[in-house]
């Protein structure tokens, strides 16, 4: 085994302290009964009493009904989404969030069938079952959010604002972006940033965002595909040949991910202006016979 | 209802007896009372794991209570134990969450059940009034410091023991600790304008 040193000799001191304090009850057991203490086999007389058990079952059912209408929000924007690439699930293929209703529907059925109380929110997942609809999203988000305050509600909130209200989602999620401590969250924020950036024509403060997101680890190839395609549009025929590059490094000209998103930008290339285009494919004829297969596929996109 | 009733005892695809009934309040309270699920000494060990700080009854309880809730509105598990430890992560991410919600609505205001916390108020002398906030920014910070407070602090285990099994040298292990105390407090300032004493001519 390898000679370590002990703790600091400054935070083994500290502690020492608390140890000697005569008020301290540490000083009454040795160190590792801190985790008997943890465990609450020590102190306290059990309280299992009726009203704390109540209050943990309100929560509960809020929670539970909260949980309901975020996934309802969920389902009924992938009903009609956006310029938003779709999920990777849990066995790392790309997924249609709307193919989950039926088991949705299912859940909530009994959740309102035993609800304690018809409130305005049981009617609301009544109607939802009745048929959701992808204009109800936002109303599903914000109804959540009414009963349990989470950060992944806030981030189906700014997704599923219109899209006519750039403004709107932006603050939305600005201030998501301030608060979250998720990271994996935090990063999903901002390609939504990036994409509601590009739809206010804010295209260099949206490749920025990208940048930004390229850096992390769950979303950097989506973070590196925009910025390759907003480098085009900007012109700055540098900055593209580097991101196709990292890109290159990311990914493989035939990943799902890949094909998805450069299906979307070709949805995207849509919404763009005559000069825009031009520029785009400027600066892409320039750099073309330098990049990586993997832009390529991006760059199909721009080219057609 | 008899106390050591075991779950394989249950018919296949039917739920035990002690989550059987026509209201979760009156299965709670069954759950709470005898607790043949173990979940009290379950949550208290998945803090631990998960390297969470929260009171381990609220955990307790907010397990319970999950519990109770879903034995009437899902269908019996194939494994009881795994649905269980499911609803104990579930009811700490619960707790962890409304703790931050809370605290960011607004930090002056504290339920009673937010201010019990033994080992904060009678080991570390934190103030009751100041449990959620320093449970809600340790629970914020990253694994690599929360781990350390747990396996040094609460499990008291040997610091090499903990380097040794870790990703971590004893430089990491140093700064992770004095990150984890930095909520109580009770971290070493390292600026040289902490010190009172900096600066000044030693006689």
């Amino acid at each position: 085994m390898k000679d370590v040193p002990e703790i600091a000799p400054e935070i083994r001191g500290l502690l020492e302290e608390l140890v000697a304090d005569p008020r301290s009850s540490m000083r009454l057991a040795p160190r590792r009964a801190l985790r008997s203490w943890f465990d609450g086999q020590t102190i306290r007389p059990r309280d299992s009493s009726g009203t704390k058990l109540e209050r943990h079952l309100i929560e509960v059912h809020r929670e539970a009904l909260a949980d309901l209408l975020r996934e309802a929000a969920m389902i009924a924007y992938w009903k009609a989404p956006i310029l938003t690439h779709k999920p990777v699930g849990p066995d790392g293929k790309l997924y249609d969030p709307a193919e989950l209703e039926p088991r949705w529907k299912e859940r909530t059925e009994a959740h309102v069938r035993l609800a304690p109380r018809r409130d305005s929110t049981v009617e609301l997942l009544e109607a939802c079952l009745r048929g959701l609809r992808a204009e109800q999203a936002h109303e599903l988000a914000t109804a959540s959010l009414s009963l349990v305050g989470d950060d992944r509600t806030r981030f189906y909130l700014g997704l599923t604002v219109p899209w006519e209200k750039p403004r709107v989602a932006l603050s939305i999620l600005g201030r998501l972006l301030e608060r979250t401590v998720s990271r994996p969250l935090g990063d999903k924020t901002l390609l939504l940033v990036g994409a509601r950036l590009c739809a206010l024509g804010r295209l260099g403060d949206a490749r920025r965002v990208y940048m930004r997101a390229a850096r992390a680890e769950a979303v950097a190839v989506y973070g590196r595909i925009c910025s390759f395609n907003l480098s085009c549009f900007l012109g700055d025929e540098e900055r593209a040949l580097e991101e196709a590059r990292e890109l290159g490094d990311l990914s493989k000209p035939d990943d799902e991910v890949l094909l998805a998103e450069r299906d979307l930008l070709r949805e995207w290339m849509s919404s763009r202006s005559g000069r825009e285009l031009d520029t785009a494919r400027t600066t892409l004829g320039r750099i073309s016979d330098r990049i990586p297969p993997t832009a390529g596929v991006v760059a199909e996109a721009i080219a057609s | 209802m008899r106390t050591g009733e075991q779950s394989s005892g249950s018919a296949p695809g039917s739920w035990p007896s002690y989550l059987r009934g026509d209201d979760e309040h009156e299965i709670a309270s069954r759950l709470s009372e005898v607790d043949p699920l173990r979940l009290r000494e379950r949550s208290a060990r998945r803090l631990r794991e998960r390297w969470i700080l929260i009171e381990p009854d609220r955990a307790f309880h907010r397990a319970v209570t999950a519990c109770a809730y879903g034995a009437r509105r899902e269908p019996p598990p194939a494994d009881l134990e795994s649905w269980a430890l499911a609803k104990i992560d579930l009811a700490i991410d619960q707790v962890v969450r409304a703790d931050r919600e809370a605290q960011l609505a607004h930090p002056d205001l504290l339920e009673e059940e937010e201010k019990e916390f033994a080992l904060l108020t009678d080991c570390l002398f934190v103030d009751p009034e100041c449990v959620r906030e320093v449970t809600v920014e340790f629970n914020g910070l990253d694994e690599l410091a929360r781990r350390a407070f747990f396996e040094l602090c609460i499990e008291g285990r040997q610091v090499p023991e903990i380097v040794e099994s870790g990703p971590w040298d004893e430089d990491i292990l140093y700064e992770a600790i004095q990150t984890a105390l930095a909520p109580f407090g009770l971290d070493v300032p390292t600026e040289a304008e902490d010190d009172p004493e900096a600066g000044q001519e030693r006689e």
